[in-house]
């Protein structure tokens, strides 16, 4: 990352965090139609786990950013429950950071989300093992071949 | 009665060129006019301002770029805004309109004269285009002719407003070292221009003849001029014409032998009068140092051109 992007972000993300996790519990109004909630404690933890994957895979998010969009395709799922629902959403973003670069570009970010999603209530039956060793992985690399 | 006149806390100095935002914000803290906390909240307002232009760009499509494109965007941002910014009288006011003013107005007003200053430079490259002198140097040919039009074609201003390009092999005598993007263009097609117009005072032949070397096909024109006139008046003769005979160069180290190079160029800036800050005269000092050095040599070889 850019020397100057890099300090500035360093210094501006603790005036951020709190705010964001708040907005991001406005979704449990949608999710809690399928019994699914998270605590304020999760949605840190989620936008922390937001956060180092975005570092690890060396990207800036901006505006509304994608766990919205992640809770609101997948807290419908069969697979979803109480007792996986935060953690799945973390290893999601995990799986959509990672496959947004390898995919390079290629992919919208609604794209990306519906295959997951597609794979994930489908041909996967709910495992995400299965979603990124296998489908996701077969997905970027036809993408890599066109 | 003595006026009293406030003095800038931030100095020239403290400010960067190519990186005027940046250098602001830090000038800012370290002279105490920012605290630790104005400083992040100012850091952080940038960086919303970063995920709106982001977002404008690239939005429609996904929500995060790799840093290398975020990277790049806000350093066109900052770049930006920092050319807006330099059009404050000082440091401290350029810093309380930074404070002041909501980052996204001055961005548009930064964005605003980006485009005035591409707009100075397609009126520059016109006129370096008409005044260039008709030489063998494909450097200075490219330089005056397609590449500045070639800048105007690929400046990305919302982008890459930072850029300006790895095309410029043609180097001026004074290197601009101190600007970067549109704002470095616009010196570089400037000087161009002032070098073209100091040439053009001589015969269209002798320059011809002057640049008929090894050194004409690569080197700054302007600086072969400069020197060889200055040679002819180091040699009591008017700088009118650029001959040099070898007489004349005896005559030169007769006359100026053993004397400083910081006496060498204030003789010739005294007899040149030239204006004090014009383009010539800045040039003056690497000159005197050029032919004080040929001069304690004993020859002019590859300084000036003796028939």
């Amino acid at each position: 990352m850019s020397n100057k992007l890099q300090a500035f972000k360093k210094n501006a993300a603790a005036l951020t965090k709190s705010k964001d996790a708040d907005k991001l519990l406005l979704y449990n109004d949608e999710s809690i139609k399928h019994g699914l909630v998270l605590t304020k404690e999760q949605a840190i933890r989620l936008l922390e786990t937001k956060d180092e994957e975005l570092r690890y895979n060396g990207r800036l998010e901006f505006g509304e950013g994608v766990i919205g969009k992640l809770i609101t395709a997948f807290c419908d799922s069969p697979y979803m429950n109480k007792q996986n629902y935060s953690q799945n959403l973390e290893r999601l973003l995990e799986i959509f950071y990672y496959y947004k670069n390898e995919t390079d570009g290629q992919l919208s970010d609604d794209e990306l989300i519906d295959y997951m999603k597609t794979f994930f209530n489908g041909s996967c039956e709910g495992s995400l093992e299965l979603l990124e060793s296998r489908e996701l992985d077969s997905l970027a690399r036809a993408l890599r071949r066109r | 009665m003595a006026q009293i006149q406030k003095r800038s806390l931030i100095t020239p100095e403290m400010l960067d060129g190519k990186a005027f935002a940046e250098s602001l914000l830090e000038a800012g803290l370290e002279t105490g006019l920012l605290s630790e906390t104005e400083h992040a909240k100012l850091q952080y307002s940038l960086l919303e301002l970063l995920a709106s232009r982001l977002e404008a760009l690239y939005g429609k499509e996904t929500s995060s770029v790799p840093d290398e494109v975020a990277g790049e965007v806000f350093e066109s941002l900052l770049y930006t805004l920092g050319a807006f910014l330099k059009t404050a009288p000082d440091g401290d006011a350029a810093l309380a309109m930074l404070r002041e003013t909501d980052p996204a107005f001055l961005y548009q007003k930064g964005l605003r004269r980006l485009q005035i200053l591409t707009r100075d430079v397609r009126v520059l490259a016109g006129e370096v285009f008409t005044t260039r002198i008709p030489c063998r140097n494909g450097f200075y040919n490219t330089a005056t002719g397609k590449e500045l039009y070639g800048f105007l074609r690929s400046y990305r201003p919302r982008s890459q407003a930072h850029q300006h390009g790895q095309f410029v092999y043609y180097a001026t005598a004074l290197p601009c070292r101190d600007l970067a993007g549109v704002e470095y263009i616009r010196r570089y097609a400037l000087s161009l221009l002032w070098e073209n117009r100091f040439c053009g005072l001589f015969s269209k032949e002798e320059v011809a003849s002057l640049l008929d070397s090894p050194e004409g096909r690569t080197e700054n024109i302007f600086s072969l001029v400069l020197k060889q006139a200055c040679g002819r008046v180091l040699a009591g003769l008017s700088p009118g014409s650029l001959t040099l005979t070898a007489e004349d160069a005896e005559t030169i180290l007769l006359l100026h032998r053993g004397k400083p190079e910081r006496e060498l160029s204030a003789f010739l800036q005294a007899e040149l009068r030239l204006p004090a800050g014009s383009y010539p005269a800045a040039c003056l000092p690497a000159v005197g140092r050029e032919l004080a050095f040929a001069i304690k040599r004993g020859n002019f070889r590859g300084v000036l051109k003796v028939e």
